[in-house]
């Protein structure tokens, strides 16, 4: 009975809807950068003799230019709505909807930044991400809390990847600093192997240690810290793919949904503009808008 | 049933299998070793960058690198995408007078020949 009550109040409990608001900013970031990439890749399939296609099946194909712009339009148009907050929920579902489509559409669009952000925005639709910072917090229909369960499994799925992908790297290929060495831009003087192995086994301790450390309030600010190194570090290690920019932008997006009251407290007096924003979003989420329409 | 009831149980239903799939999933490459679809490996060295080479009827060779390098004549445009199941095929037909394909293991340095006629599209 225990149980039961308290997978009701899970299922029934709210979070604050700031954090939620600047994830799903990120979020829709990320989706544009990723529209952008997905209407380029679409057209150098059927139109760059140099581009290999790997379909995964016969059918569905999108061939001709109007269905390119299609795809890519839709994904755009969608991700710039649910960034300011206009039918965020039906913005994020388009999108979800979106990248499962072009999954099976051709192996080219398989990636690991693909897959996440589509899980981020599959959950995402399912709250009212939309109640803060956003057009209908504009309108006066915001509200300071939005339901909290999907919020919980988003944070939940960050801490996930972070394991499994810290977990597949303890491996001796890996540890050796192959990857690093073939696939990094690294300056061939920092080939060294202890560099390298350094270098590798630092990749595997960031990644376990994201996959806890961003839970409790202690080890928040370390875990944020090293999470914001990891992400901005990687692209530039690695070149600036569109890829690990997009999976930058959605990781960190993500971070936010980790901040709770104390934090923004502790965020408004370190940077006085977050908090003219808090306060501003605040009073938008509780108060009608003068101009606005009550739902 | 009360509607919110019904909200309730779907929310409670998808909450718990999204939770069991995304936990059990992807342990799956700790005992399937090679699997990979849909579990988070990235850079984790899984794929070995192989080497493609194609071989002419005059028993030249031309070195195509690894499609996702910046450089080679050929590219994929995602890591996901089984290199040694698509691009055989593909420069056995888009390539001029390709005979084989060479695939390198960047590791150990072990190559596999592919005639162009045991690889049709």
């Amino acid at each position: 009975m225990s149980r039961r009550r308290t997978l009701t109040s899970l299922l029934t409990g709210r979070t604050p809807a700031v954090p939620v608001a600047i994830c799903r900013i990120g979020l829709g970031v990320a989706a544009f950068g990723r529209s952008l990439k997905t209407a380029r890749d679409l057209y150098l399939i059927q139109h760059d003799p140099s581009v290999v296609p790997a379909p995964v099946f016969s059918f569905p194909r999108i061939d001709t230019l109007p269905e390119i712009a299609l795809v890519g339009g839709l994904g755009m148009a969608a991700s710039i709505a649910l960034t300011v907050g206009y039918r965020a929920r039906l913005s994020a579902a388009l999108l979800a909807g979106t990248i499962t489509f072009l999954h099976v559409v051709d192996y080219n669009f398989w990636a690991h930044h693909v897959y996440f952000l589509g899980l981020m925005l599959l959950l995402l639709s399912l709250t009212e991400s939309d109640a803060a910072l956003s057009v209908r917090a504009w309108r006066g229909r915001g509200a300071p809390a939005v339901t909290a369960w999907p919020v919980l499994l988003m944070k939940i799925q960050l801490s996930l990847v972070y394991f499994f992908t810290g977990v597949a790297k303890l491996n001796p290929l890996f540890l050796s600093g192959y990857v690093l060495s073939s696939r990094s831009l690294l300056p061939v003087a920092l080939h060294h192997p202890i560099v390298l192995w350094s270098l590798a086994g630092a990749a595997v301790a960031a990644e376990l240690f994201l996959s806890f450390a961003l839970w409790p309030s202690r080890l928040r600010p370390w875990g944020m810290l090293v999470g914001i190194a990891l992400h901005v570090l990687v692209p530039i290690v690695f070149g600036l793919y569109a890829g690990l920019i997009v999976f930058s932008v959605a990781t960190l997006g993500v971070y936010a949904l980790f901040i709770d009251a104390r934090d923004l407290a502790w965020i408004g007096r370190l940077v006085p503009p977050a908090r003219i924003l808090l306060a501003a979003s605040d009073s938008m989420s509780s108060e009608p808008h003068s101009g606005g329409h009550r739902a | 049933m009360t509607a919110r009831r019904v909200r309730l149980v779907a929310a409670g239903a998808f909450f718990c299998g999204y939770l069991i799939f995304q936990v059990v999933y992807p342990m799956l490459p700790w005992f399937l070793p090679g699997y990979g679809k849909f579990t988070w490996h990235m850079y984790a060295a899984r794929d070995q960058d192989s080497q493609f080479a194609v071989v002419h009827a005059d028993g030249s060779r031309r070195e195509i690198g690894n499609p996702l390098k910046v450089g080679s004549p050929v590219r994929v445009l995602g890591p996901s995408v089984d290199q040694r199941r698509f691009l055989p095929p593909w420069l056995c037909a888009n390539w001029d007078g390709a005979q084989s394909v060479v695939v390198r293991n960047p590791v150990d340095g072990r190559e596999v020949v592919l005639p162009c006629h045991a690889v049709a599209p």
